[in-house]
């Protein structure tokens, strides 16, 4: 069974529309050309100059979605979040959405090859576009890929605010994102589905990650101990009492919602905290920081 | 050189590419607010296509992400250089993959190309570039050649006329004194390379300078893998002050006559690096580096002359 997360005609009007109101009317004449020119029998090379001549035509942008708009992508594909996105972002997922062949092997081919010269914004388009495609299950390969990058936005768009790791990455997979995303100080409570993919050899990993850092004198975000929640041994546990004494007030609450044993919010001191708020919290220290 | 103004400058020619982060570092502490990196030879041949594929990837990729990191803006042109046209089975193909490249964000010309050996295949490829240039749009970059520099020269600009390129859009790099005369005569915009022992010492700079002005003039460093000087161009223009030259001057080739002849890209725009960041920008930087930029050209070695 091909598991499409989504009616791609659906998506593809969606991200129309939401172009639509945005774009000028001189960027959305482009816009019609282009779909004309791409959907209307295009030589070879055509789908190339287009995607990369976005940045030339589109000025870039952000989305500025509306809540409705916002609930609309959700309906969609639940987590896909266009109203991060950019303007030139958006134009390239719709043109991926509007090309990429149905057959499995022909659309890989063909993704593989707009990947293969992309830049770093066109990269982050082809990710971002992944859940929407048709067959996406074609694509775990690329975007396992996409985490090796050492370019932090490229990394971003596979990582955080995508439900595409969530549904298609095996656990080894899923558990490198997870990792590398803390190692390189990515807000965690952005990737999708943490608490669902949780298991017992990423527990492991986090615990011999923290030691790791503990021996080397350094913190770690309170948000890395999420997917530990119901997956503790006794040096888990060991661990986790150490940080109840933290000074840091984000560390206390992470032990004690770890210890909670679920995902409910968790009331400390009139506050109720959960682990996105444990997360916007941590970001704005991070970037404090800066 | 004034205390307290707020110099920027743009090197138009830089392979960083061949570079260090100190190097990064250095550029952005004096000031180096935007660089552009022509396509080259690496030093060794290419025998596959692919290597070039990779290569050109990188400049639009890797390398510009790298530039962000110290708040410089990276822009590039994209071109077979002139040494490898001369294997003619792998410049076939390194010509249909430019298409794929020239219109990506940032790319600010067709470069750097013309002459080396002033062979056939070289004439050839440099003809087809110049048609593609004018296809898309953009301005070119001459790299002209070593060895019988002149008449090289001169004929780049004869069949880039020939072709019917306009001499407003085509940069002639690499110029000395027997050269600037009839490249500025024609129109065309007359890049000097700073680099020592083969190229131009910023001493001769200088006098150029003096006797042509600062119309359609700019410096750039060229600093690749030989020995070469990344901060080439803040330290010709802090040469040219100490003798001199007008701060006018100093701004129009160190910085602004750069900006004008590769803003015909409409890829390269002072709001890329000055004022408020786009949303895009910010992502760059990640938290964990600081932007530069706008500071003091602060170029701590001593000796700024370079011979
Ligand atoms: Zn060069």
């Amino acid at each position: 069974m091909s598991k499409n997360m989504v009616d791609l005609p659906l998506a593809q009007s969606y991200l129309r529309k939401i172009l639509t109101a945005i774009l000028s009317t001189q960027e959305q004449q482009w816009l019609n050309d282009k779909h004309e020119l791409l959907t209307t029998n295009p030589e070879k090379g055509d789908f190339h100059l287009t995607f990369s001549a976005v940045s030339r035509f589109i000025q870039s942008r952000p989305m500025e979605l509306a809540a409705a708009e916002r609930e609309a992508a959700d309906d969609i594909c639940a987590g896909w979040r266009p109203y991060l996105w950019t303007t030139d972002r958006t134009c390239r997922v719709y043109f991926l959405s509007l090309c990429t062949p149905d057959a499995a092997d022909v659309g890989m081919a063909f993704i593989k090859d707009v990947f293969d010269t992309a830049d770093m914004k066109e990269q982050v388009a082809i990710f971002s576009a992944l859940p929407i495609l048709p067959n996406p299950e074609a694509f775990a390969s690329l975007a396992v890929e996409g985490l090796r990058t050492n370019m932090a936005p490229v990394f971003d768009s596979v990582a955080l605010d995508n439900p595409y790791p969530k549904t298609f990455f095996g656990e080894a997979a899923w558990n490198q994102l997870f990792l590398k995303a803390a190692f390189m100080g990515r807000p965690l409570y952005r990737i999708e589905g943490v608490a669902k993919r949780a298991n017992a050899e990423l527990s492991r990993m986090i615990l011999d990650y923290v030691h790791e850092r503990w021996s080397a004198g350094r913190d770690v975000s309170p948000e890395i101990w999420r997917p530990t929640t119901g997956l503790l041994n006794d040096e888990h546990r060991e661990a986790l009492e150490k940080l109840r004494a933290s000074e840091q007030e984000l560390q206390r609450v992470a032990a004690e919602l770890v210890l909670s044993g679920n995902e409910q919010p968790l009331t400390m001191d009139g506050q109720e905290w959960t682990w996105e708020k444990i997360g916007r919290a941590q970001e704005g220290i991070t970037a404090g920081n800066a | 050189m004034s205390e307290g103004k707020k110099w920027k400058w743009i090197d138009p020619h830089v392979h960083m590419t061949s570079r260090t982060t100190d190097d990064y570092q250095a550029m952005a502490d004096a000031g180096i607010v935007a660089m552009i990196e022509p396509a080259f030879w690496l030093g060794q041949a290419r025998t596959e296509v692919g290597s070039f594929k990779d290569y050109y990837s990188s400049l639009v990729g890797w390398e510009r992400f790298r530039a962000s990191q110290f708040g410089i803006k990276h822009y590039c042109t994209i071109g077979l250089n002139s040494k490898e046209a001369n294997n003619e089975a792998l410049a076939e193909e390194v010509i249909d993959l430019l298409p794929k490249f020239v219109l990506k964000e940032g790319v600010v010309g067709v470069g750097e190309i013309g002459y080396d050996d002033q062979t056939k295949a070289e004439d050839k490829y440099y003809r087809l570039q110049l048609e593609l240039a004018k296809k898309v749009n953009l301005p070119v970059q001459i790299h002209t050649p070593h060895r019988d520099k002149k008449s090289g020269t001169i004929r780049s600009m004869d069949v880039s006329e020939e072709h019917g390129l306009d001499p407003t859009w085509v940069i002639v790099d690499h110029n000395n004194e027997e050269t600037v005369k009839e490249v500025l005569d024609r129109g065309y915009w007359a890049a000097f390379t700073i680099y020592p022992f083969t190229k131009m010492g910023n001493e001769r700079m200088v006098e150029i300078v003096k006797e042509y002005g600062s119309e359609r003039i700019m410096v750039n460093s060229a600093a690749d893998w030989g020995i070469s000087d990344p901060l080439a161009v803040p330290k010709t223009a802090r040469l040219m002050l100490e003798r001199g030259i007008s701060e006018a001057d100093v701004h129009a080739v160190c910085y602004q006559n750069a900006l004008e002849a590769f803003g015909k890209s409409g890829q390269i725009k002072e709001e890329d690096w000055s004022g408020e960041e786009g949303i895009d920008q910010r992502a760059l930087f990640n938290g964990n580096s600081v932007l530069r930029g706008g500071q003091k050209p602060q170029v701590d070695d001593p000796n700024i002359v370079i011979n």
